[in-house]
């Protein structure tokens, strides 16, 4: 057996030991017979009080901007789980530390999948999917054959049938789901702000499946829909798709099969993450179809139209995979205005689009570019990964949940995009900030906009490997836009906010944010590039940026070194974690680490600006229906504890602030007792092993370890080398340069002492079938 | 019996698609002869019978979709290049119905476990030809706008969506129908007694009279078009019957019977509104509609009282009392404008109308909160001018069960400018009539509230049934002290527009 095989077969007894050792009740869904699935289980907390300063910040806004989260969002996600196994890859020292693995694993994992599921599927804040193009498309195939049919008395299918009886009952039987959550609303296109106040309040109450109402059906976690600004902003539409993308990748990345039925494999990680996932990639596909179809501005279209008296720009759809510019330009307008139709108890359904603001954003059309560039490699039949089970021919027949096809349309999405900014924000090779159809190209570029370029165009040569003559357009955008990073920089390598192009004379602040930025910036460039200027410049602005702008007694970066007013949106955040983040993995340096961990739990913990949280990040229900409406102590309330009468949904703030002054806030700090350090295997395996193989090993991302057949076959030295050497590609990390001999030692006996309890032994499960063979 | 839930699941997954009965797949089938006339046999085998040049069909509906055996049929060689199979000359429908064929076929059709594929990989080789007709939707929105052409597909999800349970039972909302879709209303208003002394106003008169009854039945024909998501077109045709019971007692005379009791039927002044959506609760904290209407002269407004009735004194002097009541309004003893069919000259209105949804975490839970008025000018004509007419109404609708019956609470104010006849009448008096100038008959505001029942047995068929009740009387005339009110309305879903081919 070769060690890919070996790695497949720990997968199929993974897979099989989540369902084998699930607990009953409130943790699972029934089948009609009284099978159980299980579902994602809640984490406890664990101290971070020697992380925080004592300094905590006040929500001066507390609106959802979707732009803003979603890009805080999905910079968390990368410093999440994806980090973590990162820096585990390149040995950094993240064994023993609980907090680490805590706010990696669990806070940033989880805070980043609040917002989304928040947004995409219990706010509706925005137009849903179920009436987007991707399920009219459906529901028109299936008319073209009716039309034939009705004379026999069958009705013509509408978007709502093709969603509720088709497409998603084809999902729950690819992932084995047995039952959908309910009132769970997929949304299309976002609206650019709302309210996350809830209007009702929470419903707690234990069903009969043991679990409080809110779990399985959203409807009393939606927002009003009366505060929501309805403009359509694009880097928020295109900033969520790339987070629906991220996550449908991630819950999608493995497959899992069920004792109950032997031969069958399903999709996902587990049967919620596959649900969950296959529902993301069809929001997805509808955002790009509802864009292609009907979103680009075409300069050259003007007319009075629902701005009257003004003229405003034509909207139209383009071909994605002919366009040209230089047949006719046609781009991503900044914001569009929908008209919509309120239908009570339905998705709002939009009737009609006008452009609001024909600008073309540079940081809008990165966020597409981003987007559009992880979804085609998440699509690309070429790649031998398990997402090419995700995607098929014949869907949903042969086994696959998304058509092949819209591989096509991500690509040419992609690459409509890279033209575009070519055409319109490039000046002398250097990017500027933004286009209008009046005056063109403007003259100036900020560093936050050339810095989401530079990762997305970084991401479009590392992954559009079908386009070699765009990746090579995209890698020279790289290079120029690093080399004006490098050229303009002051001499202490610090950075203003924006810059003329091309001159290179700065205007603006000099703030935390810019710093941060640029590291994000000529980072994504050196590892595409890999030219060593790059990486000294990140370097040269790291020190910079941690010396002048970070706060030793607040444990913050201030945005203004002289001002002890400390302000932070989403966006602010994003870039200090990014660039921390990219540092670390850039540098190795285990104070860079330290100091990640620290700005984390500052910035997003301490600050308010997650609002609230739920099961998965500490709080417990059964202490927060006693009363204790922020059970865990980490100041973080539950949902319903949360602002305003009803509670606030788990979502980022539009922006909090510190005072750091001397009459600024400084309060006790509020978390749990601190925990022994690890002295049993059970313990080392808690600390470091239990976020993916989950609690006791009945496995979560990682395989189950109950009863695992390569653990009790293996023996104890093989066992031993796995755990110090890792296995290269599928996650699991190596343990040698973070865990002793000792600490090894002990938790390779802890998971040979995990063997099946009775009930599962009399089942004869697991098999350890291996379904992967080719 | 685990796998039963599974099946289940399979069984919903595939009744998504079309799900033919599975007796079209019996030998009598067209389906099945039109199979065996093409010679299909020759190269796939059905159940064991047949060539074997192409793969059985036995359960090929298991693994494909309808739809892409319909369109394989149209052009094999176009969906898989290089395939034997030869394009057969087949019609659009011949293809349908080869395909209801095959769905019979499948094994769920047959009772049996359907076949769900398992997760290995497709092993075809990858396709990201964009010339290939399965990416046809790259061309989605290139030609027609395709958010301008979705417009035309509003209907289905706006019928099955908005319950009409929202809908006000009688009053207006600012809902506007999708945008084809054609809607008939009908109703039946059943006046109750108007009492004879505010009809007569004796007081002006002198005069008193008894046992005067009017009864008026009044049916409403109602047709809705929706033009587009913003418009709707609305033709009521009002047809009324009048009815009259009455004793009369003019001053100085013994009390007199009527007779006969007059009846008739006359269709009243034809109304064309145009309504259009200014706002909706989508964009706006609620709807706003406005309507214009413009009120055709069909209706006759010379009705004459002494047509219908005549009285005699028990000394059988002639007498005749229509024209001793009602001569007062018109010298040819024409009805007053209110008990008219029509004005008798073009007349029209203005109106907006506020509709507010609340969804079920609301203080009532879901439901409307409907407002409204509309101001009905009714020019003079022929020295009578009828005043004009202000209507105002608050309307909350709450369904009650389901999605099938629900509560309408309507407060109804109208307000009625005096009306006005030219000219001068001789009010009798001892020592012989003495001419004034000629009354109004009526004007003032009537309030009403009214409870209503909505039964929609479906979103297309709405059955409702009001009951008015007057809380306030007009300063002047006559008015119901309660209506009921009984309609029906039927939508058509299929709609005038349908949506065209974006390819």
């Amino acid at each position: 057996m070769n060690s890919r095989n070996l790695v497949f077969l720990l997968m199929a007894v993974a897979a099989s030991g989540i369902v084998a050792s699930q607990a009953s009740g409130s943790d699972s869904l029934s089948w009609p017979d009284g099978r159980q699935v299980r579902i994602v289980q809640p984490n406890p907390q664990v101290d971070l009080s020697s992380l925080r300063s004592g300094v905590v910040g006040r929500v001066t806004d507390r609106r959802f901007n979707t732009n803003q989260a979603m890009y805080l969002a999905n910079e968390m996600y990368l410093a999440g789980t994806e980090f973590f196994l990162r820096m585990s890859e390149q040995g950094l020292p993240i064994g023993n530390d609980p907090q680490l693995s805590f706010i990696t694993n669990v806070e940033a994992y989880w805070y980043s999948r609040y917002n989304l599921v928040s947004v995409n599927a219990r706010s509706r804040m925005g137009i849903g999917a179920i009436h987007g193009p991707y399920l009219d498309l459906l529901a028109r195939e299936a008319q073209d054959l009716n039309r034939f049919g009705r004379a026999r008395g069958e009705l013509s299918v509408s978007n709502k049938d093709v969603m509720l009886t088709q497409v998603m009952a084809s999902y729950l039987a690819r992932t084995g789901m047995p039952e959908k959550f309910e009132n769970a609303v997929p949304v299309m296109l976002e609206f650019q702000s709302g309210d996350p106040h809830f209007t009702t309040s929470v419903d707690l109450e234990v069903q009969s499946n043991g679990r409080a109402r809110y779990i399985d059906d959203f409807e009393t976690l939606r927002w009003s829909h009366d505060r929501m600004d309805k403009t359509i902003d694009m880097a928020g539409v295109g900033q969520t798709m790339l987070k629906k993308v991220l996550w449908a990748k991630f819950f999608l990345r493995r497959n899992h099969t069920d004792e109950d039925f032997p031969g069958q494999v399903f999709l996902g990680n587990n049967a919620e993450d596959g649900l969950r996932g296959s529902i993301m990639t069809m929001s997805a596909v509808s955002t790009m179809l509802m864009v292609k179809a009907g979103l680009f501005c075409d300069p050259s279209d003007t007319a009075y139209r629902l701005s009257w008296p003004i003229r405003s720009y034509g909207l139209t759809g383009i071909n994605p995979v002919a366009y040209s510019p230089a047949e006719g330009l046609r781009y991503l307008p900044h914001e569009v205005r929908p008209v919509l139709i309120y239908m009570n108890d339905m998705p709002v359904r939009h009737y009609d689009f006008a452009v609001q603001d024909a600008t073309s954003a540079l940081w809008d059309q990165a966020s597409w570019l981003w987007a559009t560039t992880e979804f085609f490699d998440y699509a690309n039949p070429r790649h031998q990964d398990n997402w090419n089970r995700v995607f098929g021919y014949q869907t949903p027949y042969d086994g696959s949940v998304m058509e092949q096809k819209y591989a096509l349309l991500a690509r040419g999405l992609a690459n409509t995009v890279l033209s575009n900014i070519e055409e319109m924000h490039e000046v002398h090779g250097v990017l500027v900030s933004s286009w209008t159809p009046e005056e063109h190209a403007g003259d100036r570029v900020s560093v936050s906009d050339l810095a989401l370029a530079l990762v997305a165009l970084a991401n479009f040569v590392e992954k559009m490997d079908l386009e070699p003559e765009g990746q090579r357009r995209a890698r020279e955008l790289v290079v120029g836009q690093a080399d004006f990073l490098v050229r303009v920089a002051a001499s202490d390598a610090s950075y203003h906010e924006s810059y003329s192009v091309p001159s290179g004379a700065e205007s603006g602040r000099r703030n935390m944010t810019s710093q941060a930025f640029a590291i994000r910036g000529l980072l994504a460039a050196y590892d595409v590039t890999d030219d060593p200027r790059y990486l000294e410049a990140a370097k040269r602005t790291g020190v910079v940026w941690n010396e002048a702008f970070w706060d030793e007694q607040a444990w913050l970066y201030r945005n203004d070194p002289d001002d002890t007013r400390v302000v932070y949106t989403p966006v602010d955040v994003a870039a200090g974690l990014g660039a921390l983040r990219e540092l670390v993995l850039a540098t190795n340096d285990p104070t860079l680490l330290e100091r990640f961990k620290r700005f984390f739990v500052q910035a997003v913990d301490a600050s308010g600006i997650m609002q609230s949280e739920d099961r998965f990040t500490g709080e417990d229900l059964a202490r927060v229906r006693a009363g204790n409406l922020d059970s865990d102590n980490d100041g973080i309330p539950f949902m319903s504890g949360g602002d305003g009468r009803n509670g606030i949904d788990s979502v980022f703030a539009s922006s909090v602030e510190f005072d750091l002054g001397a009459g600024g806030l400084r309060s006790g700090v509020r978390a749990p007792a601190p925990l022994p350090a690890p002295t049993t295997g059970a313990e080392v395996y808690r600390l470091n092993c239990e976020v993916c193989h989950g609690p006791g090993g009945v496995g979560n991302e990682g395989p189950s370890l109950i009863n695992n057949q390569f653990v009790q076959l293996t023996g104890r030295p093989g066992v031993m080398q796995t755990v110090a050497s890792g296995r290269v590609g599928v996650g699991m990390p190596a343990w040698e340069n973070v865990l002793s001999e000792t600490e090894i030692s002990l938790v390779v006996d802890f998971i040979r002492s995990l063997k099946a309890t009775e009930r599962q032994a009399a089942l004869g499960a697991p098999t350890g079938i291996d379904h992967e063979k080719k | 019996m685990k796998r039963r839930a599974f099946d289940l699941i399979g069984a919903v997954m595939l009744a998504g698609l079309v799900l033919p009965n599975a007796a079209m797949a019996t030998d009598d089938s067209p389906g099945h002869k039109l199979f065996l006339e093409k010679g299909c046999l020759g190269c796939h085998s059905v159940g064991g019978q047949g060539g074997q040049v192409g793969p059985s069909l036995d359960q090929v509906a298991d693994r494909y979709t309808p739809e892409w055996l319909y369109t394989w049929l149209r052009d094999p060689a176009a969906v898989k290049p290089g395939t034997v199979m030869p394009k057969l000359p087949l019609t659009d429908e011949d293809r349908a119905l080869l395909v209801f064929y095959l769905i019979g076929l499948r094994s769920d059709a047959k009772g049996e476990v359907p076949v769900v594929a398992s997760a290995d990989a497709p092993a075809d080789a990858p396709d990201l030809d964009p010339d290939s007709p399965e990416n046809d939707y790259l061309d989605l929105g290139t030609k027609e706008s395709y958010v301008g052409e979705q417009r035309h597909t509003l209907q289905d999800q706006v019928q099955s969506f908005i319950p009409p349970l929202y809908e006000p039972a009688f009053t207006q909302s600012a809902f506007v129908l999708p945008p084809g879709a054609v809607r008939i209303a009908s109703a039946y208003r059943h006046v109750g007694t108007i009492d004879a002394n505010d009809v007569a106003g004796e007081r002006e008169l002198g005069a008193r009279v008894l046992d005067f009854d009017l009864k008026r039945q009044f049916y409403d024909v109602d047709l809705f078009l929706g033009l587009d998501h913003n418009f709707t077109l609305r033709v009521n045709v009002p047809i009324l019957t009048s009815q009259v019971d009455a004793k009369l007692n003019p001053a100085f005379f013994s009390p007199v019977s009527v007779f006969p009791q007059g009846s008739s039927t006359d269709v009243g002044d034809i109304s064309v509104f145009l309504k259009k959506k200014f706002f909706d609760q989508g964009n706006f904290p609620f709807g706003l509609a406005g309507v214009l209407a413009l009120r055709l002269p069909t209706g006759e407004n010379d009705a004459k009282f002494s047509r219908r009735v005549t009285a005699t004194t028990p000394m059988g002097s002639g007498l005749v009392a229509g024209d001793g009541v009602f001569r007062r309004f018109s010298d040819d003893g024409r009805l007053p404008a209110p008990l008219q069919p029509g004005l008798g000259t073009l007349g029209g209105s203005v109106g907006l109308f506020t509709t507010r949804q609340f969804d079920e975490h609301g203080l009532v839970g879901r439901g409307a909160l409907h407002s409204g008025a509309l101001y009905e000018v009714r020019p003079q004509d022929d020295g009578i001018d009828p005043g004009n007419l202000l209507t105002y109404f608050v309307t909350g609708v709450k369904p009650l069960i389901g999605d099938n019956l629900s509560l309408d609470v309507t407060y109804l104010l109208t307000y009625q400018e005096e009306d006005e006849y030219a000219g001068l009448t001789g009010i009798p008096t001892p020592t012989g009539p003495v001419l004034v100038p000629r009354p109004s008959f009526s004007g003032g505001a009537t309030q009403f509230v009214a409870t209503s029942l909505i039964f929609t047995p479906n979103p297309l068929f709405r059955f409702t049934a009001t009951g008015l009740f007057r809380i306030d009387e007009p300063r002047l005339g006559g008015s119901p002290p309660w209506v009921f009110r009984l309609g029906l309305t039927y939508t058509f879903a299929s709609g005038l527009f349908q949506s065209g081919e974006w390819q």
